[in-house]
């Protein structure tokens, strides 16, 4: 079902060094996912290959292509991209819609790309850049904005659905950017899933975060919400997705607690629905 | 010419060698009688109810105790340890003072807290203190100024021989004697302090060692099981983890992936008056007094806990 060969399925959890051990261990992981600027692709750490040689897929996940900028792609980035996917074995890798640096600053953060006709240009010619260096296919994530830049001229739905059709692109679909996108843009989730290309989605991205004074703080250092875990299941009635992931990246809880999340993404994602 | 003080100098080296046997038994003598004075306060029978801190404190000191600590914390799931043997806290509040000072230091040393680096730290933590005060008080350790005086006797004795040995070199050297062996017999007899030196303070009682071996014994305790049929040794069985790390250390933990990481290459403590751990020292080659270093520097095998 999954529209990537070999694509993630079931439950996954993001790898980290500080919890190495702990997925190794956690019961009911069926597929990992790293940060690829975090890996050297000639010095894997021990702890992935231990999960690859369970057969686990150990997926890139890259943070720093800059895909929605508009300076010339950063080749190098995505050169790392694919020789970490290359060494880790990875049927795909992913990166953000979103731009990490302009006039040669970098932001440290994954800045919203402004939804219009001329931005998705640039994003296209950016993907296709990157698609012809990547070995593998390549999945873009919807990011968790605190702002949009005014006068859009499609919505986010309708803008990734034309950026995956153009670019013969994936999505990599985090429900708790979508859940911040309702809660800071005043985005209607809902609409945003009408509108999306759901048959092209790899899988998804679950994650807690806090609300603080209106504004919703995607910080991967908090519990799953029960928002996240009601968009993952409205996501799941329009059409399930191969896989879902847990991202938890601060403030590590219990090995108990992270193996009770997985075991509640995994009860909304098997859920038989009629 | 005669001899010095009229004393021949092979008999004065006979009586100086007298001397120094009599100063090597002082130490032994000294910690023997801490031994039964302690035995006489408070018994030699074990100690069935002590916990497993007192237990680590007994078989391998301060840092056992720590160590205690954190196997407690891990397997408890309040602290989590990665493949770099970092520990790290889960958000799960510890319970105790100890605990909480474990988990403080892992919290503010994110990027050095391995389990050495932790046991290190707080050997001399407040809370270890209590604890061997607690012990001291059951009756499983000495008062180490106790042991201190004890060693320091020794030392005097030695000291004074020494002394004497000096005095008569002196003479010897004034009245143009020849003094060869004598000097030979001084270099020889100034080490031998080092020995009582190497003695360390923390010293375990004979309750404190009857404590530890009905442990260990509990530890090898063949539960029985249903019907009568024994089940053979369960380690973890009576004891817990807890008591498994306080007998043999972090390499005890039960879960091989887990000790290897925790009981790994480690900042070990500070040298000098250090604690000969029982585990390193468990074996036949400390068990009797005198095996374990010359002029008595072990006598009793206190300082190897049994």
């Amino acid at each position: 079902m999954t529209p990537v060969p070999e694509g993630p399925s079931g439950v996954g959890i993001g790898w980290r060094r500080e919890i190495d051990l702990t997925v190794e261990r956690l019961p009911g992981v069926d597929f990992v996912e790293v940060v690829a600027e975090d890996l050297h692709p000639d010095a894997l750490p021990a702890s992935l290959q231990t999960l690859r040689g369970r057969g686990l897929p150990v997926l890139p996940h890259a943070v720093s292509c800059s895909l929605g900028g508009a300076e010339p792609l950063r080749v190098d980035r995505v050169e790392h991209l694919a020789a970490v996917a290359d060494a880790l074995g990875a049927p795909m890798a992913s990166d953000h819609v979103c731009f990490v640096r302009a006039g040669g600053l970098e932001s440290g953060h994954l800045l919203p790309v402004p939804r219009t006709r001329e931005a998705l240009g640039v994003l296209v010619d950016n993907v296709r850049a990157a698609q012809a260096v990547l070995g593998v296919p390549l999945a873009l994530e919807n990011i968790a904005p605190l702002l949009a830049w005014p006068d859009a001229e499609l919505s986010e739905g309708a803008f990734l659905a034309e950026l995956c059709d153009r670019t013969g692109a994936f999505l990599l679909l985090d429900v708790a950017n979508l859940h911040a996108s309702a809660v800071n843009l005043g985005q209607d989730p809902d609409e945003v899933l009408g509108e999306l290309p759901l048959d092209r989605v790899v899988y998804v991205h679950a994650a807690g975060g806090v609300e603080r004074d209106g504004v919703y703080h995607d910080t991967h250092a908090h519990p799953l919400t029960a928002p996240v875990f009601d968009l993952l299941d409205a996501l799941c009635a329009r059409r399930r997705p191969p896989a879902v992931l847990l991202e938890r990246d601060d403030r590590y809880p219990t090995d108990d607690e992270l193996a009770a999340e997985l075991a509640a993404l995994r009860a909304v994602h098997s859920r038989v629905r009629v | 010419m005669g001899d010095t003080w009229g004393i021949p100098g092979p008999v004065f080296l006979g009586i100086f060698v007298l001397l120094l046997i009599l100063a090597g038994l002082v130490a032994p003598f000294a910690l023997r009688r801490l031994d039964r004075r302690a035995a006489a306060a408070h018994g030699e029978a074990p100690a069935l109810d002590a916990g497993v801190e007192e237990l680590a404190l007994v078989a391998g000191g301060p840092g056992r105790a720590v160590d205690v600590a954190i196997a407690r914390l891990v397997e408890a799931g309040v602290l989590r340890v990665s493949h770099d043997r970092l520990l790290a806290p889960t958000g799960r509040p510890p319970v105790g003072e100890l605990d909480e000072a474990v988990v403080d230091l892992v919290t503010t040393h994110p990027t050095a807290s391995s389990a050495g680096f932790v046991s290190a730290r707080l050997r001399g933590d407040p809370a270890v203190r209590d604890l061997e005060a607690a012990a001291r008080r059951r009756g499983l350790l000495h008062d180490p100024d106790a042991v201190a005086r004890a060693k320091r006797a020794a030392l005097i004795a030695f000291g004074l021989v020494e002394l004497l040995g000096v005095v008569r070199l002196a003479a010897g050297v004034a009245r143009g004697a020849s003094v060869t062996f004598l000097v030979v017999f001084l270099v020889v007899a100034a080490c031998l302090p080092l020995a009582v030196a190497l003695i360390p303070t923390r010293r375990v009682t004979r309750r404190g060692r009857a404590t530890l071996e009905a442990a260990r014994a509990r530890r090898f305790a063949v539960p029985v099981g249903a019907g009568g049929v024994a089940r053979g040794p369960v380690m973890a069985g009576a004891l817990g983890v807890a008591g498994l790390v306080a007998l043999g250390g972090l390499a005890m933990y039960p879960d091989p992936e887990l000790s290897a990481l925790l009981a790994a290459p480690v900042i070990t403590g500070g040298g000098g008056g250090g604690w000969d751990g029982g585990s390193s020292c468990s074996s036949s080659s400390c068990s009797s007094g005198s095996s374990c270093g010359g002029g008595g520097g072990c006598g009793g095998g206190g300082g190897c806990g049994g």
